[in-house]
């Protein structure tokens, strides 16, 4: 039996871009804050739902929506961070740990009040439109999830190596104290920080409420794969989870020529403990060692 | 403490009072018999919670994977009961590969510090449930793994497993309550010790700074090893318990992530890192689940029920606790009793005052 | 030694928690407690949610008649209604069921939904001998434990596959479908998909000139990708495609199938695919899939017709297949109490284990039981049509039109 190889590999490429869109958020807020955001998900979640309502409620374009999204996730996370996650930064790991994970469990309540606990699809007329080529068809919102991807990580470079507030941000993630020093608003930084990883959650969500279909339990999965992500790229580079996305997509695509299908989430996870453990860098790191040598 | 003063003290008498209590129970009729289950489960899950509370607590290695070592204590009580040997003897058994299992996967990840270990445990977690859930499909077409199955069945996969009930299963549930009760105490008895050993010392150095620990002589990795196998034995005891109450296990409810997390959630409610604590957060998360759950406010016209909002009550209580008492309720108590023990002294200074 | 105190402390806690209103506790003979936990939040809460909604809307009838007849107290007594959150999670299913018998003192427990959960908490309906039906549990393994007061309105799952095999089989002899046949089969990894395989390998090894297995995977559920799984499908070069997945793999699913253009003479996701949501997930690419379910808002009997109407006026949205089997749970048991004419749980149990109601909404319209508590009924098979309606095609006593095989291609 022969698979189209091509083909997988496309889908692959494809599905990279859906988990890097999904996990910048992540990796972002671990890299400058060291706060694993448990949160991730029912922000993604809330993305997706509120993605629902401008689609299907107020008719809005499907690619548009994200644009009226993001902004508002962003002043969201900002008040978050401001107001709630500035007070757990410098207690242990567990307490932002759990913060977030109550933030989780009461944002998806507010979801089953508001929305019941109902599967919801957006079917727009992009739904099942595909590009072609070569004999590969291409699903155009998995499309534009990958472009999304690419742009987002290259918005992200540059955002951090040539603005002040991304450098600003660099520097806080590297040593807070002296970044006080030489006069910078660390909680300013936060702020920002924070803000854009949630930013970037609604983003996943909004455009992921296009292609799969959700529920207020939403996201888990997607946190999970997140984290193997995020681990496999290094824990705090952005570039490191274009990478790692890129890796574990095509990873879990060729595991299917060898073992079952089921099993690929396994093969995800285990590479979550073994790079870990092996590899703390990621794949950040392994690309720096190549660069250093 | 000399036997005298013991004697005297308030605290005795009310605790006997307590024990004499929960020995009660069954015979109380409270509830209809209701408080015995809930009484089960809360054993249960100080079982689990003092458990956790070991690593996570005294040693400061917060495991989200701690549902593997439930799981494997499940599976192999189940499979072992189905293949004939008696449910009670597989006990030690499901602890001991639930141990072992610790060892396997700790000794590389404990190497991981903070947050790593925690995000590690996470991937262990998960794994594990993904390998026992395909297990039976993995092993089927190999010849020298195969004969583990029985009739095709090992682990059963999705379908999970099922015991076959006792026949006088009142007698028998009655059994499992103070079967569980009397694990109970050994669990806090075990916690207890480990608390005033050295070894305990030593934890709590780890927890407090791994390196000076390791300076002052403190063998790190022996001690944190030994920590995750005590505590998964124990864990895995309990969902050997938890097998033979319930009568049904699937991967879903024994390897998933809800039951880590609420085994990370409970100690840290009731108190991370003290003896109490997690009694206290296991008795939360059981019985004010089982109210929220089940309570409908009526307040005039409007019907209420309270479990549509269960959710947010219980992420608030996080958010509340991690903000405000991150010591857990227990710390709350104490903050209490010293703020009610300076009105006292405050009132007296003010009475010699005037 | 403080810590003692606080275990005392704890205990009183608990004591003190539990003389709130909680579940509350009436008279006998004034209301007939009917109980059940169901998933409304958590994995399965789309399904819990149903059958909320169809209980809530057999009991309101019921009661809105004045209750049920009991001959025994000579009079029509009122139902209340309990209904809890299991958090589609075992250990809260049971341990709900269990408040359910003893501390709300139920007369008879309602089912829940999903085989975990019911597998879990029907050993304390037993464990109590309180009656218990339910319509949400397919999976046969559930009843074939012994247990003697459990009782199912759902035909197994196993007989869900073959129903769709023997109607392939059909389609063969009267020459719309080739023969042999290459199947490509894919199930969750749950119970429900594994039986569904199962069902289906069964007769695929019964009748090897009929049928080839050319692919048989479990697929983990929340799928991110389902390309892998369907170039598998593609490169297997099958010609009939079964599924077993629910709305959110489905809808994951046949999204890619269609845009990887694939084509097969027969399509079925099981018992998925016709309802609403379904079809709106995928639009028009969702015509022609063949579907198997317990029950279908146009099979044409008063008793489908009277529900689905109902259903829809006080909801809003077309009824399913999950409320009818939940309402016709309440159904059955208010039957058999009525049968047994009194609340006590033996005869209500007896009442059930020999229970024949006719006129009813399930396929056949009748309503008994096998020995092992689980009821044998016909499937109701499907086919979605262009323009969002969907036919029945079998069986021939409620097909309102003839199966399009093999599917159109486009």
């Amino acid at each position: 039996m022969t698979i189209d190889l091509p083909a997988l590999l496309v889908s692959a490429t494809l599905l990279a871009g859906l988990y890097a869109t999904m996990s910048y958020g992540l990796a972002l807020i671990y890299g400058v804050m060291k706060i694993v955001n448990l949160a991730h998900a029912g922000v993604m979640m809330w993305g997706a739902y509120v993605a629902f309502v401008f689609i299907v409620n107020l008719g809005a374009n499907p690619f548009l929506a994200p644009l009226f999204i993001v902004p508002i996730f962003f002043v969201f996370g900002m008040l978050l961070q401001r107001y709630i996650v500035r007070r757990v930064m410098f207690a242990p790991p567990i307490s932002s740990l759990l913060l977030l994970f109550g933030m989780w469990l009461i944002m998806q309540n507010i979801s089953y009040l508001l929305f019941s606990g109902d599967t919801r699809a957006i079917t727009t007329k992009y739904t099942l439109m595909t590009f072609q080529a070569g004999g590969i068809s291409i699903s155009i919102n998995r499309l534009v999830v990958f472009f999304v991807g690419i742009l987002a990580l290259v918005v992200l470079r540059q955002f951090l190596g040539r603005t002040y507030m991304g450098k600003a941000i660099r520097a806080t993630s590297q040593d807070g104290d002296a970044s006080k020093l030489v006069g910078i608003n660390t909680d300013r930084v936060m702020e920002i920080a924070f803000g854009m990883g949630i930013a970037l959650a609604s983003l996943a969500g909004s455009l992921m409420a296009l292609i799969f279909a959700f529920d207020p339990d939403f996201g888990r999965s997607h946190l999970l794969k997140g984290f193997c992500i995020v681990v496999l790229g290094g824990l705090e580079s952005v570039v490191g989870v274009a990478l790692g996305s890129l890796v574990l997509a095509i990873a879990e695509a060729l595991s299917v020529l060898w073992i079952m299908p089921a099993m690929q989430d396994f093969v995800s996870f285990a590479l979550l403990v073994i790079v870990l453990v092996a590899m703390p860098g990621g794949m950040a790191g392994l690309v720096g060692k190549f660069k250093r040598n | 403490m000399p036997a005298k003063e013991v004697l005297r003290s308030w605290k005795t008498w009310v605790s006997l009072a307590g024990l004499i209590f929960l020995l009660w129970i069954p015979f109380s009729g409270i509830g209809g018999g209701y408080l015995q289950t809930l009484g089960f489960l809360t054993f249960l899950y100080v079982i689990l919670s003092t458990a956790w509370n070991i690593l996570g607590g005294y040693t400061g290695q917060i495991s989200f994977g701690h549902a593997s070592f439930y799981g494997l204590g499940a599976y192999t009580t189940s499979i072992l009961a189905l293949r004939g040997v008696s449910a009670l003897m597989t006990m030690p058994i499901a602890g001991a590969v639930a141990s072992l299992y610790g060892l396997v996967w700790g000794y590389p990840c404990l190497r991981l510090r903070g947050q790593y270990f925690a995000i590690a445990t996470i991937g262990v977690g998960e794994a594990t449930r993904l390998l026992m859930l395909n297990m039976d499909d993995l092993i089927k077409n190999n010849d020298l793994l195969k004969g583990f199955l029985q009739e095709g069945v090992l682990t059963g996969g999705a379908t999970g497993l099922m015991l076959p009930t006792p026949p006088d299963i009142h007698a028998y549930a009655l059994g499992f309550y103070y079967g569980a009760m009397g694990l109970m105490f050994a669990a806090l008895f075990i916690s207890w010790w480990v608390k005033r050993s050295k070894f305990g010392l030593g934890l709590f150095a780890i927890n407090m700074d791994i390196d000076a620990a390791e300076t002052m002589g403190v063998n790190t990795v022996y001690y944190k090893n030994l920590a995750l196998m005590l505590s998964a034995f124990m864990v895995g005891i309990g969902g050997s318990i938890y097998a033979q109450y319930i009568f049904y296990i699937d991967p879903q409810t024994v390897f998933g992530f809800p039951m880590s997390i609420a085994m990370v959630l409970m100690p840290t409610i009731g108190g991370i890192g003290t003896l109490a604590g997690p009694i206290l957060g296991a008795v939360v998360y059981i019985v004010v689940q089982d109210r929220i759950l089940t309570a409908n406010l009526e307040l005039g016209a409007l019907k209420l029920s309270l479990s549509t909002l269960h959710l947010l009550i219980y992420g608030g209580l996080l958010v509340l606790i991690v903000l405000f008492e991150p010591k857990g309720l227990l710390g709350l108590q104490k903050r209490l009793a010293k703020w009610w023990e300076k009105r006292g002294i405050e009132g007296a200074r003010a009475k010699r005052v005037s | 030694m403080k810590s003692l105190g606080i275990f005392f402390l704890t205990f009183l806690f608990l004591f003190g928690l539990l003389t709130l209103p909680g579940g509350e506790v009436m008279a006998q003979t004034k209301e007939i407690i009917m109980g059940a936990a169901l998933p409304i939040t958590g994995g399965q809460s789309r399904e819990g949610g149903y059958f909320k909604k169809a209980y809530e809307l057999a009991v309101k009838e019921i009661n809105d008649g004045g209750g049920i007849l009991v001959k025994g107290y000579g009079k029509k007594i009122p139902i209340k209604l309990i209904i809890y959150d299991d958090k589609s999670d075992n250990t809260t299913s049971v341990q709900l069921y269990e408040k359910l018998v003893t501390e709300d003192k139920v007369h008879v427990l309602l089912g829940g939904y999903g085989t975990p959960l019911i597998t879990a908490h029907t050993v304390v309906a037993e464990k109590y001998r309180v009656p218990y039906v339910n319509g949400g549990g397919a999976t046969g393994a559930i009843y074939q434990r012994g247990m003697k007061y459990i009782f199912c309105i759902l035909s197994s799952v196993e007989k869900l596959a073959h129903t769709l095999m023997d109607w392939m089989a059909l389609e063969q002899d009267a020459g719309k479908l080739k023969k042999p046949v290459r199947i490509a089969l894919m199930g969750e990894n749950t119970s429900h998909g594994k039986e569904f395989r199962q069902g289906v390998l069964d007769r695929i090894k019964a009748a090897p000139a009929r049928f080839q297995v050319v692919m048989d995977e479990p697929f983990e559920m929340n799928l991110k990708d389902a390309d892998p799984l369907l170039q598998k499908v593609k490169a297997a070069k099958a010609e009939v495609y079964l599924a077993d997945a629910r709305l959110a793999d489905y809808t994951t699913m046949h999204r890619r199938y269609t845009e990887m253009r694939l084509y097969h003479l027969v399509v079925s996701y099981g018992p998925r695919g016709g309802e609403k949501a379904a079809r709106d997930a995928l639009g028009t690419a969702s015509d022609y899939i063949i579907s198997c379910n317990w029950w279908h808002k146009d099979i044409p009997t008063a008793a489908a017709k009277t529900f689905a109407d109902k259903y829809a006026k006080t909801y809003n949205e077309p009824a399913e297949w999950f409320p009818a089997t939940a309402y016709e749970t309440v159904r059955v048991m208010v039957k058999a109490i009525e049968d047994a004419g009194s609340l006590d749980k033996a005869k209500i149990r007896d009442a059930l284990a020999k229970m024949d109601m006719k006129n009813s909404l399930v396929v056949g319209g009748r309503v008994w039981f096998k020995p092992n508590g689980q009821i044998d009924n016909d499937y109701v098979m499907m086919q979605n049509l262009p323009g969002g309606k969907v036919a029945l095609i079998y069986p021939k006593e409620v097909a309102t039109a003839k199966a399009i095989v093999p599917i159109p291609q486009k």
